[in-house]
């Protein structure tokens, strides 16, 4: 990535005039822009949908898709400068499209041989890491709620950026957060005190046998 | 007018606006007077002090989750990059409905009862060739294409398709002599229906075979030796399985 930079800079600089002459759609400009953005920015909006969706595997397509969408959609960038909060809504959309899809289709477990073998170190690092009582707490709130309190908390959006990625008002977005952190507590509650009583019950059944 | 409110509701949204506040300074700082405020409050209400603790620590730990490093494949790049060759290919040509260049046999007078049916599977290139595919996308399934041609041998609707290029087509058809006939050919190119910029499929050699009825569907077998001829009726009754040499093994 780091060897085409200076070529990308040269495309980026020739994008403008590409623009007002013909308006055009540049699709060597926009598949170096797409480059770029990747090598800047896929790790982040990598994390995010992994955060989104605690699915790495999906979270690897949908960046894949994220990245495609930006290309074809290099025009709707207004202002170079807003790529990544522009990049985010994208992937933010994505995320969104899954999840909606995801409650109309009705997936049913695979009951026969699994093509592959034993998840990998990597994978149960990884589902290790979505499995705390935060985690679970994040997956239990609105999908928009988690993405807003994602965004701003571990993705670092400051409010118009915020705002710009999940596609809503200045002001929306601060009430979106400020839901977001009362379902947080609430949620995060909840798993607490569902986890106290597993234990509770678990030291009874103990003590019971013994 | 609005009539003012009763000392509970008062309080009640004194109550929701020290909890927005509360949230909102974890993001950004307040104008000093809503900050002020907000202190006071918090200061006489130990229900929305707890409220604003449990925003911040919820806050902290949202930030420890910083220090668990999520890694993207390595393979991310390959992949995407791949995926946006594939849209500026085909965003480069005119946008037109995939269809795949259809072996039409001559027309054979069979009468007006038997007509003419043909059922044609296509089967993933890597099945009948033994060859790798085309490799489209990490969630792409094989090609696989079925059409059927109704007594006037017109084709009936297909479905765009595109990815049934490079894959290699079987299919069953009445041949000259009135019996069925196994073709199999290898489609390179699908255009649009109508369309003169694809050649025709090259001539297929088919294999004589007798079957009572013309089959439902052909499929593959699973050791690539055999095409399976199913037979009988779509409501799942009175059908039988053919098994032939397959093309290849033939």
């Amino acid at each position: 990535m780091a060897g085409s930079f200076s070529v990308v800079l040269g495309a980026r600089a020739a994008r403008a005039d590409g623009r007002s002459m013909s308006g055009a759609w540049d699709r060597d400009t926009a598949g170096s822009f797409v480059e770029e953005l990747f090598g800047k920015h896929h790790g982040e909006i990598y994390a995010y949908l992994v955060r989104m969706l605690r699915d790495p595997e999906l979270a690897a397509d949908l960046t894949q898709d994220a990245f495609v969408k930006a290309y074809r959609n290099y025009e709707s960038l207004e202002k170079p400068e807003n790529a990544r909060a522009w990049l985010y809504q994208i992937a933010h959309r994505v995320a969104l499209d899954e999840l909606r899809r995801r409650k109309i289709v009705r997936f049913l477990p695979w009951s026969g041989e699994s093509r592959g073998a034993a998840p990998s170190a990597e994978h149960l690092a990884m589902d290790l890491r979505l499995s705390g009582d935060l985690q679970r707490a994040l997956a239990r709130i609105p999908e928009r709620q988690r993405a807003a309190l994602l965004l701003a908390e571990l993705h670092d959006l400051t409010g118009l950026e915020l705002a710009s990625a999940l596609g809503v008002s200045h002001v929306a977005a601060r009430a979106l957060l400020t839901r977001a952190r009362e379902s947080l507590r609430q949620a995060l509650a909840a798993e607490r005190e569902a986890e106290a009583a597993a234990e509770s019950s678990s030291t009874a059944t103990t003590g019971g046998d013994g | 007018m609005t009539p003012p409110l009763r000392l509970e509701e008062r309080g009640a949204v004194d109550h929701e606006r020290a909890r927005t506040l509360a949230s909102e300074r974890l993001h950004a700082s307040l104008p000093p007077h809503d900050a002020r405020w907000l202190d006071d409050h918090l200061a006489g209400c130990t229900a929305c002090r707890a409220v604003a603790e449990g925003y911040a620590s919820d806050r902290l730990e949202l930030e420890a989750l910083r220090r668990q490093p999520i890694e993207p494949p390595r393979d991310l790049w390959a992949r995407t990059s791949a995926a946006v060759e594939r849209e500026a290919a085909r965003s480069r040509g005119p946008r037109r409905a995939p269809f795949l260049r259809r072996h039409r046999p001559s027309p054979v007078p069979l009468g007006a009862a038997s007509g003419l049916l043909v059922v044609a599977v296509v089967i993933g290139a890597s099945l009948l060739s033994g060859q790798p595919g085309p490799s489209l996308s990490p969630r792409a399934t094989a090609p696989s294409v079925a059409m059927s041609f109704g007594p006037s041998g017109e084709a009936g609707p297909v479905d765009p398709t595109p990815l049934a290029v490079a894959a290699d087509v079987a299919w069953v058809s009445y041949g000259a002599n009135g019996k069925l006939e196994l073709n199999q050919a290898r489609v390179s190119e699908v255009c649009t229906e109508g369309s003169a910029e694809c050649a025709p499929i090259e001539a297929p050699s088919p294999g004589a075979i007798e079957l009572p009825e013309p089959p439902r569907t052909v499929v593959r077998s699973p050791d690539d030796e055999s095409l399976v001829l199913v037979e009988g009726d779509t409501d799942g009754t009175g059908g039988a399985l053919t098994v032939v040499p397959g093309p290849t093994a033939a």
